[in-house]
C-alpha cells in the first residue's frame, strides 16, 4: 500500500525507450507531501524520463508509481493530469496558442470548467508569475524568461497539488532565476509540494528540503540536503559538491560529518570561528 | 510558434461574427467565380478591397498575400496564350518548334488570374480579421467534420514550427560564417543547404512530438475548447446579407442579366 505522506513513491521502475535505450532500471523513489524536492542527476541520468511517469505522460512498462495515494495507470491517467503540473524544460515547447491568456487557459478548459471559474484562475496564475501585461502577446514574442513565467502560469491554472519544473534554470539570467525561486518558494508556502529537476547543487542546497540523486536510471540517494556532502553521494551521483561545502572542505575550516551546505550555515561557522579566535587572543 | 496576431481590431470587419463572416464570403467566392469575362470578375476584386479598406485590414498585410499571385499570375499569362487555340497574335519559332499565342489564351489567362485575385483576397480578409482559433471554432459551430479540422489545425501548427525552425537554423549557421546566397551550384553549399533540410524535418518532427506531449499533459485529448462563444447580432447578419447580394449581382451581371 502507498504511504500517505509522500506526494509520489515510485517502486522499481523500469523504462525502455523504442529503440532500445534502458533510461530508467528499477528505480525507487519518494518524495514527501509538502516538500521541496530536488532532483539531481548528470545529463542522461533519466530525470526527464521519471517525471514523465508522475502525471501519465509514460505509464510504467514494469513497476508502480504513486501519486498523491493513487496509482498511476491508464484509468487514473486523466484525475492525475489536474493534479501533477508539468513544467517543461523549453517553454516554446508548451506555449503554443496565439496568446499567453488562450495559453494559460487551455489546461482549465481541458479541465472543464466553467466560463467564469477559467478567467479567474487563469488572472490570478498570470498574475501570481507576474505576467498579467502579457497576457494578449502571442507567447513566441517574448524573452525567455517571460516565456518561462507564461509556460508557469499555464500549469498553475489549473491548480495541482503537485507541481514539477524540469530544469527550469536553463537560459534564465541571475535576475529571471530569481523571480522563478520566489514565485516556487510562495506556491510552497501555500501548501504545494514542488519538484525540480536540476543539474545546479547550490540551488538543491540552498532551496530543497529534500533530495533525490539518480544517475543511470537507478537511485543513488535520497534524504535531507546534507546527502550532498557526502564523498560517497556526490561520486556516485556524478555530482560536485555545493561551494560552501567545497569551501570549508578544502579550507580544512572543519572537520567531521558537519559540514554546512548553504550560505546561512556558513555563515553561522565563521562567525562562531571568529568569536572563538577573539575569545583566545 | 507563429500566429498572427490581429492587426486594427475594433473595425466592423473584426468584429463580424466569424460563422456569418465564413458563411457570407463563401457564397460571396461561389457566385462571383462564376463569372467569365474581365469587367465582373474586376468589380468582384474592387468590392473585397474595398470591403478590406473600410474594414482597416492592413493594406501592406494585403498586398504581401496578393504578391504570391505575381508569381502564378506570370506563368498564367505567359504559357495560357500557347495552350489555347484561337486567333493568332505572335508566333515563337525555336528551330523546328514553332508555337502560336492567341488571343483567347490571353483572355483566359487574365480571367483565371483574376480569379485567384479574387479568392487570395477574401481568404486575407478572412484570416487578416478573424484569428486561427475562431476560424475553426466557426468551422466546427458550420457542421465541418471535426477530424478534418484537427488536420488543418495540426498542419498550420506544424508549418509555424517548420519555419521557427529554420529560422534558427539559418541563422547558427550564418553564425558560423555560412553565405547560402552565394552560388547554389557550389558543392559545398549544395551540400549544407540538403544537410540543413534533413535537419529541419528531423527537428520539426521532434518538436512537434515535444509539444504534443506537452498538451498532453495539461489534460489535451484531442478536443478544443475556446471561450469565444459567437452570439451575431442583426447587423452580423445584414453585413453577410449584403456581401452574399452582391457576389450574387456580379454573377448577373456576368451572365448578362442585369
Ligand atoms: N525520446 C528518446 N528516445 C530515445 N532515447 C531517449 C529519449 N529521450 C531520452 N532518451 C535516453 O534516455 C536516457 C535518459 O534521458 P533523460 O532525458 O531522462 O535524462 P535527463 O536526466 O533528463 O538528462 P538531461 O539532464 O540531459 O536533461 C538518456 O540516455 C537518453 O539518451
Ligand atoms: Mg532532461
Amino acid at each position: 500500500m502507498p504511504y500517505e505522506k509522500y506526494a509520489v513513491e515510485i517502486k522499481n521502475l523500469f523504462y525502455t525507450y523504442p529503440g532500445g535505450v534502458e533510461a530508467l532500471k528499477g528505480l525507487s523513489v519518494r518524495v514527501p507531501l509538502n516538500s521541496k524536492t530536488a532532483l539531481l542527476g548528470p545529463n542522461g541520468a533519466g530525470k526527464t524520463t521519471l517525471i514523465f511517469h508522475l502525471n501519465g505522460i509514460f505509464l510504467p512498462q514494469k513497476g508502480e508509481v504513486y501519486v498523491l495515494g493513487q496509482e498511476v495507470s491508464r484509468k487514473t491517467e486523466k484525475e492525475l493530469k489536474t493534479k501533477v503540473g508539468l513544467v517543461f524544460q523549453d517553454p516554446d515547447d508548451q506555449l503554443f496558442a496565439p496568446t499567453v491568456w488562450e495559453d494559460a487557459a487551455f489546461g482549465p478548459l481541458n479541465m472543464g470548467l466553467k466560463r467564469d471559474e477559467v478567467e479567474k484562475r487563469v488572472e490570478e496564475a498570470l498574475k501570481q508569475v507576474g505576467a498579467y501585461e502579457l497576457k494578449d502577446r502571442p507567447p513566441y514574442m517574448l524573452s525567455y524568461g517571460e516565456k518561462k513565467r507564461a509556460a508557469i502560469a499555464g500549469v498553475l491554472a489549473m491548480d495541482p497539488e503537485i507541481i514539477v519544473l524540469d530544469e527550469p534554470w536553463a537560459f534564465l539570467d541571475p535576475l529571471g532565476q530569481e523571480q522563478i525561486g520566489d514565485i516556487l518558494t510562495r506556491l510552497h508556502e501555500k501548501g504545494k509540494t514542488i519538484i525540480l529537476a536540476t543539474h545546479d547543487v547550490d540551488f538543491a542546497a540552498q532551496w530543497a528540503d529534500w533530495v533525490i540523486v539518480i544517475r543511470d536510471g537507478m537511485l543513488v540517494a535520497e534524504g535531507e540536503p546534507s546527502l550532498l556532502t557526502e564523498e560517497g553521494v556526490v561520486f556516485r551521483g556524478g555530482l560536485r559538491y555545493p561551494l560552501i561545502t567545497r569551501l570549508f572542505k578544502e579550507a580544512k575550516l572543519m572537520e567531521g560529518d558537519k559540514l554546512p551546505y548553504t550560505l546561512d550555515q556558513g555563515i553561522e561557522i565563521i562567525r562562531k570561528l571568529l568569536e572563538e579566535g577573539l575569545r583566545q587572543n | 510558434m507563429g500566429y498572427k496576431k490581429k492587426e486594427g481590431s475594433g473595425a466592423f470587419i473584426f468584429k463580424w461574427d466569424p460563422r456569418v463572416k465564413i458563411a457570407a464570403l463563401f457564397v460571396y467566392l461561389v457566385f462571383s467565380l462564376q463569372a467569365e469575362r474581365i469587367l465582373p470578375l474586376l468589380l468582384s476584386l474592387g468590392f473585397v478591397v474595398l470591403l478590406a479598406l473600410l474594414g482597416r485590414v492592413s493594406l501592406w498585410e494585403f498586398i504581401r498575400r496578393l504578391s504570391l499571385l505575381i508569381l502564378f499570375g506570370g506563368f498564367l499569362l505567359i504559357f495560357y496564350p500557347f495552350l489555347v487555340p484561337g486567333q493568332e497574335i505572335f508566333a515563337v519559332n525555336l528551330g523546328p518548334l514553332g508555337a502560336d499565342a492567341s488571343l483567347e489564351g490571353f483572355y483566359r489567362g487574365v480571367v483565371l488570374l483574376l480569379r485567384l485575385a479574387v479568392s487570395l483576397a477574401v481568404l486575407t480578409v478572412l484570416l487578416v480579421s478573424t484569428g486561427p482559433v475562431n476560424i475553426f471554432k466557426a468551422l466546427e459551430d458550420l457542421r465541418v467534420p471535426g477530424l478534418f479540422l484537427r488536420t488543418a489545425e495540426f498542419t498550420l501548427r506544424y508549418f509555424y514550427l517548420c519555419t521557427d525552425e529554420l529560422k534558427t537554423m539559418i541563422t547558427a549557421q550564418k553564425a558560423r560564417g555560412f553565405e547560402p546566397a552565394k552560388s547554389l551550384l557550389n558543392i559545398f553549399t549544395m551540400n549544407t543547404l540538403s544537410h540543413l533540410i534533413g535537419m529541419l524535418f528531423l527537428r520539426t518532427y521532434k518538436r512537434g512530438e515535444r509539444v504534443y506531449t506537452a498538451m498532453l499533459s495539461r489534460g489535451y485529448t484531442g478536443e478544443f475548447y475556446t471561450l469565444s462563444s459567437f452570439s451575431p447580432q442583426i447587423s452580423d447578419y445584414l453585413l453577410g446579407v449584403l456581401v452574399s447580394a452582391a457576389g450574387i449581382a456580379i454573377f448577373l451581371f456576368d451572365k448578362g442579366a442585369v
